[in-house]
This record gives C-alpha cells, structure tokens and sequence, in this order.
C-alpha cells in the first residue's frame, strides 16, 4: 500500500534574520500499514510535519516519499491520502453524505459506486440514520465518525489524523480510540496520528516519533519508548505520572548518589562525574527504614487512586514520586527508603540530554 | 414540562411585570419611528389616490386608482423603470460579484494587507455629497481634471462632455455609485469569508477540489447569508438612488433625463411639478417594487438552500 519516507526534511517560516525553525532535518521511515503516532508537547512541529505529508504546507528542505515516489511538489489532492481534522471540518452546508461523498465526487467517481462506497463507510461507523442530516444537528461523537467516514469512504493508501480525539469528552475518547484502533486493524492502511496525548500515542501506535522543538527525539515502539528513552526529554514526557529525574554525582565507580542526602543508585559501568538519573515512579518502592538505616527522605503528601497511591517525598532539595499499591501505610511527616532494587535506572549524560 | 403549568401566580405576575416594563422601554422609540415613517407613508398612501397638485389649487378630488393606471401607460416612468433596472442590474449584480472578488484578494495572505484593507475603507468615509462633487469634478465637461488629464498625454484633442451625454452620465452615475458602495460590501463579504475555518479549506483541498470547485461548492454556499443580505439591501439602495444622481447632475436628472431613476423621478414629479398626488404613487409603486425583489431574493436563496440538503442529488 504506502510506506512514507521523510529525508532531512525541514520547515522554515520567514526569511532572513526573522526567519524560525519549525521543523528540523526529519528523517525517519513510516512503513507501510503501520500506526505511527508523531508525539510531543504543543509547539513541537509535529502538526506542521503532519501538513507536510498532506501538502498542506510547503517542506523548505529535503523530500518526502510515499513509495518511493517524491510527494513534496504535489498537490494534496494528488498524493492519495485522507485527512481528519482536530474540528472535523465537516462541509457545513452539505448533508452527512454529500461531506462523505465530496471527495469522490471530485475525483469523478461513478454515481453507482459513490453511493455503494458511502452507504459502506456510514454502516462501518454506525452513522447510517443520519446520512441526511447536516452536521450541526449531530453531536460531536457522530461528527468525528463523520469525519472518519469521509476518510476511509476515499480508501486511501495513507490516513493522516490531526489530534481528532482531543474535541471529545473523556469517555466518548476512550471508546473512539480503540475504536479506531480496530478500524486500522481492519483497513490495514498506514495511518499518521498527531497528538500530544501521550496515552493515545502507546495506546494505538506501531511507532512513536517523539517530537520536541521541532525536533524527533525518539523513533521507537511504544516499548522502547517507554523502557528506553532515548533522550531526557522522552524520558520526561512520556509515562504518567512523570519518571523521577534529577542530578546525582558520582560516589565510586558505579555508585551515584543525590547531593545532600542518602539516596544512593548502582549504575554499573558509567565513568561521568555527573549525570542525570531517571527513575519511573511505579518501579520505586518505599519502607520504613531499618534500625541504624539512614532515611532517604520524607512524605510530603499522599494521594490515593483506589487501586495505586502517588507518594510525595521530598528527597533533599528534590521532590519524589513513588506509586505504591493500594491506599499505602504511609502518612505526612514519615521518613521513609527509597528501594529501587526492581527499577530500571534510566542515566541521561548532563549536557546533551541523550541516554547513556 | 408541568412545572410551567402550575406555575405559581406571583412567577406569572413577575413575568407580566417584566413585560410591560419592556413595552414601556420600547415605547418611545416605537413611537418616534411611527411618527417619522408610518405617518409620512401613510399619508403618501392617502395621497396617491387623489388628484393633488399644488398648482392646480388646493381642491383635491378622490380619483380611485387612477394615479397608478397612468403610470402603466406613462412613458416617461417606462424611460425612468428601464434606466432603473439598468442601474440597479449592474450596480447589484456587479457591485457584489466584484466586492467578493476583492474580499477573496484581501482574504489571502499578503505582504501589505492591512494597509489595503484600511485603504478599502477610506470611500466609505466619504460623505455622500462629497462623493458626487469629487466625481463631478474630475468628469466636468469643461474644467474636469480627466479632460486635463486625457490632453495631456494625447489621447483626446478636444474636451469630451462626459455629463451632457445621456449615455456616458448614466455610466459615470453607476461608476460612482460603484465607488462608493463597495467598501461596505466587500467589509461584508471579508467579514463572511473569515468565518470559513482554514481547515474547510484544507479538506476542500485533499478532497481535491481545485479553485473553481472550492468557490462554487464550498466557499459560495458558506457566505450565501451575507450575501443574501448584500444582495437585499445594495438592491434597495439601488432602486432608491437619489444623492449622488442629485449633485452629479446638479439636481436634473439629467441630461435629458439621462439619469432620471424612478426614484429621482418621483421627487422631481412632488417637488418640481408638485404633482403630490402622481409623485406619491410613484413613490408607493417604488416601495412595493422594493419588497417584492427583496421576496425575490429570499425565496431564491430559501430554495437554493433546500436544494442542497438533499441527498442522492
């Protein structure tokens, strides 16, 4: 079907001296039928690389390929893709299935076969009994599916979402998004999603590119994302709630520790003076200390979810978080160990933010 | 559902209470638009039915209809509907196709744009009768800044009496007319195509709907409200044209009657001939010709409008 290849691409608004850098030098491969979700805070330039696939904006350098065939000086039209907007960007004054038709029409499809391809996409998203209706009299569930209907009645090779989950209420989100995971499932086309929902993005993708300030951070699967971030940024934004970092120095060889306290970790074979620790917050249990045993911090607050509670400690001049099962035994004002035996102990060199 | 059927009394007390308070807010405007509107038009209604001409003494006979047959076979109000229509077809149907056209320029991107949509403005500030002067000015026969302008670079040997044709007048009139009400129709037609999101745009394009399928299916339909109401009102204004006619032609309508609308011809009727009675009628058939284009334009836009909501069209 479609496998999309960016080459040093680039996107640079202005000129001259005022000139800013939304996007730099992406490279990365989306193979084809694969769910690659471009992930980042806002700002990040994932939209605008998004739009740069679609042709919706101009790329200042490098190439893009769907299948080997250069797409960037093509119109949007000609690079056989579906768009789903954030607002859905319905047609207001057209019914359901002329917005689902629309498309087809402009590309001169068959009477017979528009109406065969439409009445297919509505049945797939269960929004057959409003194909007459126009969009304003739906709810904005039914407009996103909508939108989704209009994408996959043109049976692209390549589907691009722009953030279409972020306009619906929490619990209509959930249910779309594994929705449309069996949607991808079912229609196999390679699909790019934009969001900056970190949970959205392990949820649904093959692949994550994690973006930050116009640049990719990490190509990863979710797993690799997660258990090997590739630079502390990754590290930081992705996983809820956030991974413990901070800076800690060299004690011995292998053995690092947090200034001003007695929070120690083993990092086997790493030589730098300092560097930055990261520890996720499920994998760092909490005791109270033996006797003789110095503590490692306090418990700042407590706050339960039912099945885990978040413990906040302050740790030195840090704060730390642990996630502990259940409602915990601990309370304000406790000093407590850090046990970080089970943790997988994530080291960032200081100056460069890349994983050691 | 039945708690506003057993509302309690003083719920139903406070609401009357509110009510009249609001009539009493209202009165007075209602009653000063009444005085200024109703009562003239009323009494050019009563007026229209009656022979009524001030130099013919002050008797005025109940002649029925009349007044208005006469208008049928008058043609002097023929000449006057057909330079009417003229007028209006162009300054309606050009004036808002071109104010799109130029709301679509300024809607784009560009190097410039507030400098050029400040500059639209600027006729608009004109008064009226100033606008007239400026245009007489620069189009007088004889010391016309376009005679001197034309010499100048040798296009024309003798000065060209723009004003004392009756064909080059009516032009120069639409011209005018032209100039002055576009500002307002194309802010109008701006302010309609900005509420169209970028990204209808943006589906319109991987769609694949190139420009001329994006104006007349997407951007067309989306602004019809706007434009339904441009059309209604430059249509009044047009129909009822008088300042400029009046000090483009220093208060004639002519020359010779080059300029005359049905509009200027009843003033002239009332004021000129004080023939009230004939005047008033003209100005009853201009008010009825008024509201039946603007029904004209409703239904046509009311039907386009349910045209599209079908499917399988």
């Amino acid at each position: 079907m479609a496998e999309i290849k960016l080459i040093n691409v680039a996107k640079t608004y202005g000129k001259g001296r005022k000139a800013k850098n939304a996007v730099h030098d992406l490279s990365y491969t989306i193979d084809d039928g694969t769910f690659v979700s471009l992930l980042g805070p806002s700002g990040c330039g994932k939209s605008t690389t998004l739009n740069m696939i679609a042709g919706l904006e101009d790329i200042s350098a490098g190439e893009i390929l769907i299948d080997g065939h250069r797409v960037d000086d093509l119109e949007p039209d000609k690079r056989d893709l579906a768009f789903v907007f954030q607002d859905y960007a319905l047609y207001p004054h057209m019914s359901v299935f002329e917005n689902i038709a629309f498309g087809l029409r402009m590309r001169k499809v068959p009477k017979a076969e528009i109406h065969t391809r439409v009445t297919d996409a509505a049945r797939r998203l269960d929004i057959e009994h409003v194909l007459s209706n126009r969009p304003r009299a739906l709810s904005g569930g039914q407009r996103q599916r909508v939108a989704l209907a209009r994408a996959i009645a043109r049976r692209p090779a390549v589907f691009l979402f722009d953030e279409p989950l972020s306009n619906l209420d929490a619990l209509l989100r959930d249910q779309t998004r594994s929705e449309l995971k069996m949607l991808h499932a079912e229609l196999g086309a390679t699909s790019v999603y934009v969001t900056h929902d970190q949970e959205e993005a392990m949820t649904l993708s093959d692949k994550i590119a994690v973006m930050s300030r116009g640049k990719l951070e990490q190509f990863g699967t979710p797993f690799e994302v997660y258990h090997q971030p590739a630079t502390e940024f990754v590290a930081s934004f992705v996983g809820k709630p956030r991974m413990n970092l901070f800076t800690a120095a060299k004690l011995a060889s292998g053995h690092y520790g947090l200034s001003g306290t007695h929070f120690t970790v083993d990092v086997p074979a790493v030589q730098a003076p300092e560097m930055r620790i990261g520890l996720r917050p499920e994998e760092c249990d909490l005791r109270v200390p033996s006797s003789g045993e110095a503590a490692h911090g306090t418990v700042r607050t407590v706050e339960p979810l039912g099945n885990v509670s978040d413990v906040i400690l302050d740790v030195g001049a840090n704060q730390f978080l642990s996630r502990v099962p259940g409602f915990g035994t601990f309370q304000p004002g406790d000093e407590v160990v850090i046990d970080t035996q089970r943790a997988r102990v994530h080291c960032f060199d200081i100056k460069t933010g890349l994983r050691i | 559902m039945r708690r506003t059927a057993t509302a309690p009394a003083h719920v139903d007390k406070a609401r009357k209470k509110d009510l009249r308070f609001g009539l009493m807010l209202a009165a007075p405007a209602v009653f000063i638009v009444l005085l200024l509107l109703g009562y003239p038009m009323g009494y050019a209604f009563y007026m229209s039915f009656q022979q009524w001409n001030d130099k013919l003494g002050m008797d005025h006979p109940f002649t029925g209809l009349s007044n208005y047959t006469d208008l049928i076979s008058d043609p002097q109000f023929h000449g006057a509907m057909a330079r009417t229509a003229y007028f209006s077809v162009i300054t309606v149907l050009g004036g808002v196709a071109l104010a799109v056209a130029i709301a679509l320029l300024l809607n784009r991107e560009f190097k410039g744009r507030t400098i050029a949509r400040v500059l639209l403005l600027v006729p608009w500030a004109v008064p009226p009768v100033v606008n007239g002067i400026m245009w007489k000015l620069i189009f007088d026969g004889t010391s016309g800044i376009l005679n001197g302008l034309l010499k100048s670079m040798g296009l024309i040997k003798d000065n060209v009496q723009w004003l004392a044709d009756p064909s080059t007048a009516m032009n120069i009139l639409i011209f005018a007319e032209m100039w002055k009400l576009l500002p307002f129709l194309c802010l109008l037609m701006l302010a309609a195509l900005q509420g169209i999101t970028e990204n209808l745009h943006k589906a319109a394009s991987i769609d694949g709907a190139g420009a001329w399928n994006k104006f007349w299916r997407i951007i067309l339909p989306n602004i019809r409200g706007p434009l339904m109401f441009a059309l209604i009102v430059q249509s009044m204004w047009s129909l009822k044209v008088f300042d400029t006619i009046y000090v483009l032609t220093g208060g004639s309508g002519g020359p010779a009657e080059g300029t005359t609308t049905i509009n200027f011809l009843a003033y002239l009727t009332n004021f000129s001939n004080l023939d009230r009675g004939y005047g008033s009628a003209m100005a009853v058939t201009i008010m009825v010709l008024v509201l039946l284009v603007t029904a004209f334009w409703i239904l046509l836009f009311g039907r386009l409008n349910r045209s599209k909501g079908d499917i399988n069209d």
